[in-house]
């Protein structure tokens, strides 16, 4: 693995079983995420797409190791995180974190800000209870909720959803994490407050060096954060590679699909192609054989209906369509 | 030619907490707005600014605790100020001459009903019908909103369609009486980014076809870009800009509006460096004096803090309220 490398994901697989026949192992599977691989370089965003019920959240899970892999592994520095002890992973806690879609519940109502923000230190570091308030007051600087005093005994119901989130991104950010999930981070908040956040993190990840998952439904927000970002369908990547590449030509059928849906702030070039859309994402229980994505794909033939395409390279990105597998 | 004209409304909620017993929450304050016929307007905006509550003023569907203080709403096929009428007339309108569809499909769906019976009944209560007859052309109406195997899915429940499809019946049972005027509040944002295409081009179409008003409610610009003759943008309970879509996003002039559109993403955008909109919006208990974007507003002057700029008419046919233009 090169020195580059933080995050290497190989074959990483989650199913869940479903049905509750007591006495009798479950023989249906919901694949969640079925046989992911990808590496996160340092210091980079890599961004993670695709509808509702994909997979995308439960591949995050996996990777903070918030739930345990079916099979299939995770490496942070060449470590693979499944396979460390109780004292590796509580650094491995350190330096791994995440911030998630709803920061209204994802805060301890009962909590002030202050005492939402001591608690990483409390558990992690030994330090004075000075060294604590100073800490506090300045990861609030940090995140823009300044002058500190003010936010600090305030309960979550008394921050606005941007201030709210601050307060997330900063307790993630207290222990200096190398690595941080963001899920849906700006999906709740109104636009002109998504962008300051947006801003944000970017000027964090440049001043602690941090690497950046970013999970999101909004292809906008990838191009304008990440530099590789992936397409993701029923468990599979079905396209992988350079943002600006993708968003320009993508070549999965899936990939065109999504992007052809995004609507343009602009009434000149206003017009809902909708040529290339159709149905919706089928149920992962019992997803379609071959190519998950056929019974949707315009230009399905014989072959998608009966074998999976096999991840091929086009153009500087892996792509799992028969379009381009046998060319 | 005009269909609806809301003059000077105000919408005010009472709030009760323990620590300020009577709080008044100005979220629709002196709103002028006409809507003609067969025209598609947007009403966009952050949340509290007011939008959906001007909206379900309209068809006085608002919660308890809201009181319309002042103001007329002239519903021109009726002819009547909607705000006059009792709960009786006003429910001979709602669903018949002003269709809804609303944000969140599932909350608005009876979930122990089956779909077509759901439709059905809007119909027998305006069409004075039977039954059967309802129910045929309930299954008409999925048809036309283009739902799959429309015979199948009308015997489903609720919980057995998909966010898309359950979109799809809220909409055929707010077209199945032929209304004026359909208002469509957020009908996409719970939706994935390929189902609201589909859905926002199926209204587009049957504004079009059943030559309808649409009074749509959203936070997306893009989505407003796509569909509306006409845009209102609102901030805190007023009009900050109205105009024709083309103008507006073109040439925005209310330094909110450039705000806004400069930061509503976009594939097409080629510089890196992220625009944006400095504060929030502001708490609706405690409402900035002057203008009330002035806190945000990078022009902003000693005038804006102590004086409220009027709605002026600017030459291309728009209004807008901001001292940069009176």
């Amino acid at each position: 693995m090169s020195n580059q490398t933080l995050i290497q994901i190989r074959d990483l697989r989650k199913y869940f079983p479903v049905g509750t026949e007591i006495f009798r192992r479950s023989r249906r599977f919901v694949k969640a995420v079925d046989g992911v691989s990808f590496n996160i370089p340092r210091q980079e965003s890599f961004g993670l797409t695709g509808e509702s019920g994909s997979g995308k959240t439960t591949l995050a899970r996996l990777i903070i190791k918030l739930i345990e892999p079916t099979s299939g592994s995770v490496y942070l520095n060449g470590q693979n995180i499944y396979e460390l002890n109780e004292k590796q992973m509580r650094l491995l806690r350190r330096q791994m974190q995440m911030i998630f879609q709803d920061p209204l519940s994802s805060l301890n109502p009962r909590k002030t800000t202050k005492q939402t923000l001591e608690q990483p230190f409390k558990l992690h570091a030994s330090l004075s209870k000075e060294q604590v308030e100073n800490e506090v007051a300045r990861l609030l600087e940090i995140v823009g909720l300044a002058p500190p005093e003010i936010f600090l005994g305030r309960f979550p119901h008394e921050l606005s959803g941007g201030q709210r989130q601050r307060v997330c991104i900063a307790r993630a950010i207290s222990l200096r994490p190398i690595f941080l999930i963001a899920d849906e981070f700006v999906s709740a908040l109104d636009v002109s407050v998504r962008a300051q956040i947006i801003k944000l993190l970017k000027k964090l990840q440049a001043e602690f060096r941090m690497t950046y998952l970013i999970i999101t439904h909004d292809i906008a927000l990838i191009k304008s954060m990440c530099s590789n970002f992936s397409v993701m369908y029923l468990g599979r990547f079905l396209e992988v590679g350079d943002a600006s590449k993708i968003t320009k030509s993508p070549l999965h059928p899936y990939t065109r699909m999504l992007l052809s849906a995004v609507l343009e702030p602009d009434p000149d070039v206003a017009k809902i192609r909708t040529h290339m859309l159709y149905g919706d994402v089928p149920s992962p229980i019992n997803p379609p054989s071959g190519c998950n994505f056929h019974p949707r794909c315009p230009y399905v033939t014989e072959k998608c209906k009966t074998t999976h395409p096999p991840p091929t390279e086009v153009d500087g990105r892996i792509v799992s369509c028969h379009l381009y597998a046998d060319a | 030619m005009e269909l609806l004209r809301i003059t000077n409304l105000k919408t005010y909620y009472l709030e009760r907490t323990r620590s300020k017993p009577k709080e008044v929450i100005k979220a629709v304050d002196g709103v002028d707005l006409s809507l003609g016929t067969k025209e598609a307007l947007g009403l966009v905006g952050e949340s509290g600014s007011g939008k959906t509550t001007l909206a379900y003023s309209i068809v006085r569907l608002l919660p308890r605790n809201a009181r319309i203080v002042d103001g007329s709403i002239l519903f021109h096929p009726s002819g009547v100020d909607l705000l006059k009428s009792n709960e009786s007339e006003m429910r001979k309108i709602r669903g018949k001459e002003i269709g809804i569809i609303f944000q969140d499909p599932m909350t608005f769906l009876n979930p122990a009903m089956k779909v077509v019976d759901q439709i059905a009944e809007s119909i027998v209560w305006h069409q004075k019908c039977s039954r059967k007859e309802a129910k045929k052309r309930a299954i008409e109406l999925l048809e036309k909103t283009k739902m799959p195997e429309p015979f199948t899915v009308a015997s489903y429940y609720p919980h057995q369609l998909s966010g898309g499809m359950r979109q799809r019946v809220i909409i055929a049972t707010a077209i199945s009486c032929n209304p004026q005027l359909l208002i469509a509040d957020e009908p996409t944002t719970a939706l994935d980014v390929t189902v609201q295409a589909q859905i926002l081009k199926l209204i587009k179409e049957l504004q079009a076809k059943l030559g309808m008003s649409l009074l749509l409610i959203t936070h997306d610009l893009a989505v407003a870009a796509n569909i509306c003759d006409k845009v209102v943008v609102m901030y805190a309970g007023k009009i900050a800009e109205e105009g024709d879509v083309h103008n507006i996003y073109k040439n925005p002039i209310h330094p909110y509006t450039t705000g806004l559109l400069k930061v509503t993403p976009s594939l097409k955008e080629t510089n890196e460096s992220i625009q944006t909109v400095e504060g929030e919006p502001p708490d609706p208990t405690n409402l900035p004096t002057g203008c009330i974007f002035h806190p945000r507003c990078p022009y902003a002057k000693e005038k804006c803090s102590l004086v409220e700029p009027p709605l002026k008419n600017v030459d291309d046919g728009r209004r807008v309220a901001c001292w940069m233009v009176v």
